[in-house]
């Protein structure tokens, strides 16, 4: 009886294996571009040599088998992956065409992105804008298509010739990227400096503060930057950022916010949803859930898919 | 009966292989034809894997292990040959 049990599952586990391997077969054979048969014989194939694997372990019923199939397959669901990815993306950089039918390459688009704003900047070099477009850019693409240090830092010192101050927070943002913070840090203090402490540059020397953790620093610079202008809205978000993160000075970080969901109410919704957002967050550390919820759902009503307020939401 | 399930089983899979191999041929990128060679090394293991129920040999697991191996390797090197030969491209 019990071996007629053993054969059945055996040969069920087995002919399952076969079937998903045949699947494997087909879609390498007849699926239209090389990134989609990728994905079919990846799944499929681990998956059929699994079943067979475990057909047979069931078959012999003997420990050393099923320790030998356990460490094939588990061998074979590390492996699959990272060969698919690592293959995947060489194919990619090596431009291997996409289906004809295929409607989304965004790093293509932002690689495209990126020549244009380069030619345009050649065309008119003193627009400090333009310069920025381009850090930013370069720097949110992979290394392997053309983000190098080498080049920011170009672009860097390109702003510098046309505004020092401004050249400052370039060399800043660049050293930010490639994880340089102390040499950030002078150039962000820099920066600050040479501007007498105008509220921008003292805003983003707070941000690298709070990026850093260092939720004290970041506060009282801000502290200074609202003294000098009261209604520099980047300044009185990241205050109230920075003390909703950090819990620190909680009262303050509660006026900057509601000065600006008051005072400006027709800045731009996804602003306001954070603003709203980091006040629900300072309530919930005062532990006043009422008004916590009362400010999440104030930020979803200023932006549907606020994905981190409909997560706060859910958890008071 | 058991026998005959198994070469049963053999015979899809070596049709597996023989598609894999169609798409070896076919390419037509070299991309293509290294995960055809994946496919075929599964193919391959699985049928490994039955032939040592037929035969009640057990060292063909360990044959099968081996060989996942290797064609993980294989798969790596390729990749890296196309790293390097992009980049040359690009320069």
């Amino acid at each position: 009886m019990l071996s007629i049990l053993q054969d059945i599952f055996t040969y069920g586990s087995i002919f399952t294996g076969v079937f998903f391997i045949l699947i494997a077969g087909a879609g390498i054979i007849r699926l239209p571009d090389f990134y989609i048969r990728m994905s079919a014989i990846t799944k499929a194939g681990t998956m059929g040599v699994g079943f067979i694997l475990l057909g047979i372990s069931i078959h012999f019923n003997d420990l050393t088998i099923a320790i030998k199939s356990f460490v094939i397959l588990s061998f074979m669901l590390l492996t699959a992956p990272v060969a698919a990815h690592i293959i995947s993306r060489a194919a990619y950089l090596k431009k291997v065409p996409f289906w004809e039918r295929n409607l989304f390459d965004q790093l293509a688009d932002r690689v495209k992105l990126l020549a244009e704003t380069e030619k345009k900047s050649r065309n008119d070099p003193g627009n400090v804008e333009l310069k920025w477009k381009i850090i930013s850019l370069m720097a949110s693409l992979p290394p392997t298509l053309g983000e190098s240090s080498g080049k920011l830092l170009k672009q860097a010192s390109a702003i510098r010739e046309i505004d020092p101050v401004e050249g400052h927070l370039a060399f800043a943002t660049v050293y930010l990227k490639s994880q340089n913070y102390i040499l950030a840090e002078k150039e962000f203090l820099n920066a600050a400096d040479k501007s007498k402490q105008h509220p921008r540059y003292l805003t983003e020397l707070a941000k690298f503060y709070s990026y850093t953790g260092k939720h004290k620093e970041s506060l009282s610079v801000l502290e200074k930057a609202l003294d000098v202008d009261p209604d520099y809205i980047p300044a009185l978000l990241e205050a109230g950022k920075s003390s909703s993160v950090s819990g620190m000075q909680l009262s303050m970080g509660k006026q900057c916010l509601s000065r600006i969901l008051d005072s400006y109410p027709h800045e731009k919704p996804a602003l306001l949803a954070d603003a709203a957002y980091y006040q629900g967050q300072i309530y919930t550390f005062e532990k006043d859930k009422v008004q916590a919820r009362r400010f999440f759902e104030k930020a979803i009503h200023f932006s549907k898919h606020h994905s981190k307020a409909l997560y706060a939401i859910e958890r008071i | 009966m058991i026998s005959v399930v198994l070469y049963v089983s053999i015979s899809l899979l070596g049709l597996g292989a023989l598609v894999a191999l169609g798409r070896f041929v076919m390419g037509p990128s070299l991309p293509d034809r290294v995960t055809a060679f994946d496919l075929f090394a599964a193919v391959v293991i699985g049928i490994m894997a039955i032939y040592s129920v037929i035969t009640g040999n057990m060292a063909f697991l360990d044959v099968a292990l081996v060989l996942s191996l290797i064609a993980f390797l294989g798969a790596m090197s390729f990749a890296y040959y196309l790293f390097k030969q992009s980049k040359d491209q690009n320069n």
